[in-house]
């Protein structure tokens, strides 16, 4: 019995040491895995905390690009309506006068010469930041916008609007003003459309915008390859007004540029 | 822990890896290049079980069982390797882990030539062979931290796998550091503690099996 015991004591005390030394090293592997498991959350969370923040930082600085551009061109269409313009129409004048007084086919080319320089201005002033714009909102512009369209190319153009005009902050006008203004440039450039129809809808939640055109249609993926900056200025231009941007095709030809203005009031 | 409890786990440890691979069989278009390897490791596993089994049961020498799972332990390391290599993906990490099973390979030898031959349990080759998959699977977890590659560990068939290494090389590494000592000085205790490393890998299995069945790579429609 004596010596019994002790053998008894020393397995019983070893088999407990492989038992704390195997559950000890199985608990390390859980906790490694565990810990694994929890800072990978942590890990993920901060990657989405640094993408946002990246993207912010990244549609600021377009913001800004933006704002500077926008701020250009008014300065730029500004100074060729009231200098360039002023002066041109004063050659016009001078030379439309000379006309009554010598009337001969030179200068009446010349009127026509100066004329046609006189409405390039005009239209480049427009194109860059048009008055109309803030002085007499955003349906007004776009009206100007089709009618100057209108008498440039050979497609038809029309706007159609519904709804009670809801005031814009001057932002969200020229944004959705160069959107529009980009949408029928492709549709007329890269489309080749014969029709195009320009629509705005106003309601109490939101604002739509609709550019159908009936021609050759869109691509995507193509687009993005070819005219990637047109098609990245718009969703970009979207994006900075919390709009959403849909290119949907057309039966049976054609793309519909939609664009969705949530309004919030107060 | 009786002989018939002992026996049931062993079967069990024999038959499960073949349920877990007719279920990889079943679901082998769904389920990506690792998982297939994994379900090729898992027949061999069950193979190899039998083998020792069947050479066990011809009584033609003593410890024939040992030779065959001996042979067995150097192409369970390297698989397991491989496996946890792939996950990896990375060029750098294959190379590390070639030289980590060459080095495997030849530590293995050189234990059957000097410390423990061929007939007895390599218990020394076992014991490093699961340091070696404690370093890679702890390693493997340290490039999921670093590359991220999912949203949800859980839903990542690899995390699985290389859970069921940890799990299973950490818990059996003090099995196999005290086999020799158990099997010569206590050898009737030495059935408790090998029962403990059986039920270890019967986990193992059901860790592995897991990650198979959630493994929707090549069809992520049907996740």
């Amino acid at each position: 019995m004596i010596s019994w015991c002790p053998d008894m004591n020393t397995t019983n005390n070893v088999t407990v040491l492989i038992a704390i030394g195997t559950a000890g090293m199985t608990l390390l592997a859980i906790a490694i895995i565990l810990f694994v498991f929890y800072y990978q959350k942590k890990m993920l969370e901060q990657k989405l905390v640094r993408q946002q923040m990246e993207a912010a930082y990244q549609r600021e600085m377009l913001l800004r690009e933006m704002e500077a551009q926008e701020s250009e061109r008014s300065r730029i269409s500004k100074e060729l309506h009231d200098s360039v313009g002023v002066m041109v129409q004063s050659i016009l004048t001078n030379v439309q006068s000379l006309g009554t007084q010598i009337a001969t086919d030179i200068v009446q080319d010349i009127t026509q010469a100066v004329h046609e320089t006189h409405q390039t201005v005009r239209d480049a002033a427009f194109d860059l930041m048009p008055a109309s714009l803030q002085r007499f909102g955003l349906s007004a512009a776009l009206s100007d916008l089709i009618a100057r369209l209108s008498k440039r190319s050979t497609a038809t153009l029309t706007f159609l609007t519904s709804g009670a005009e809801v005031p814009l902050s001057d932002h969200q006008r020229l944004l959705l003003f160069r959107m529009a203004q980009e949408a029928l440039a492709n549709a007329l450039k890269h489309a080749h459309a014969t029709h195009i129809e320009l629509q705005l809808n106003y309601s109490p939640t939101r604002l739509e915008m609709t550019i159908a055109d009936d021609g050759v249609g869109i691509n995507l993926p193509e687009a993005e390859k070819k005219n990637g900056l047109g098609l990245f200025n718009l969703r970009t231009r979207a994006q900075m007004i919390m709009a959403e941007i849909l290119f949907l095709p057309r039966t049976p030809t054609g793309t519909c540029v939609t664009v969705y203005l949530p309004l919030f009031h107060g | 822990m009786s002989l018939s409890t002992f026996s049931l786990l062993s079967t069990i440890q024999g038959y499960l890896p073949v349920a877990l691979f007719l279920l990889a069989l079943f679901r082998w278009k769904k389920i990506s290049y690792v998982s297939r390897v994994t379900a090729w490791y898992l027949i061999s596993c069950s193979a190899a079980h039998f083998l020792v089994v069947y050479i066990h049961s011809l009584k033609v020498t003593k410890n024939g069982n040992n030779v065959t799972g001996n042979l067995f332990t150097f192409i369970e390391v390297a698989f397991l390797l491989g496996i946890l290599a792939l996950a990896f993906n990375s060029k750098r990490a294959t190379h590390v882990i070639v030289v980590i099973t060459i080095f495997f390979w030849v530590a293995g030898v050189l234990n059957i030539v000097f410390f423990q031959p061929i007939s007895t349990i390599n218990s020394n080759t076992l014991a490093l062979g699961n340091i070696l998959l404690m370093g890679a699977s702890i390693g493997y977890f340290y490039s999921l931290l670093h590359h991220l590659p999912t949203q949800n560990l859980t839903q990542y068939p690899m995390f699985w796998i290389a859970t069921a290494i940890l799990i299973y090389s950490s818990g059996s590494f003090v099995t196999y550091v005290v086999t020799e000592y158990l099997v010569v000085l206590m050898p009737e205790e030495f059935l408790y503690v090998w029962s403990f490393k059986n039920i270890l890998r019967v986990v193992y299995y059901l860790l592995i099996g897991w990650g198979i069945l959630i493994d929707n790579t090549r069809n992520p429609g049907l996740a």
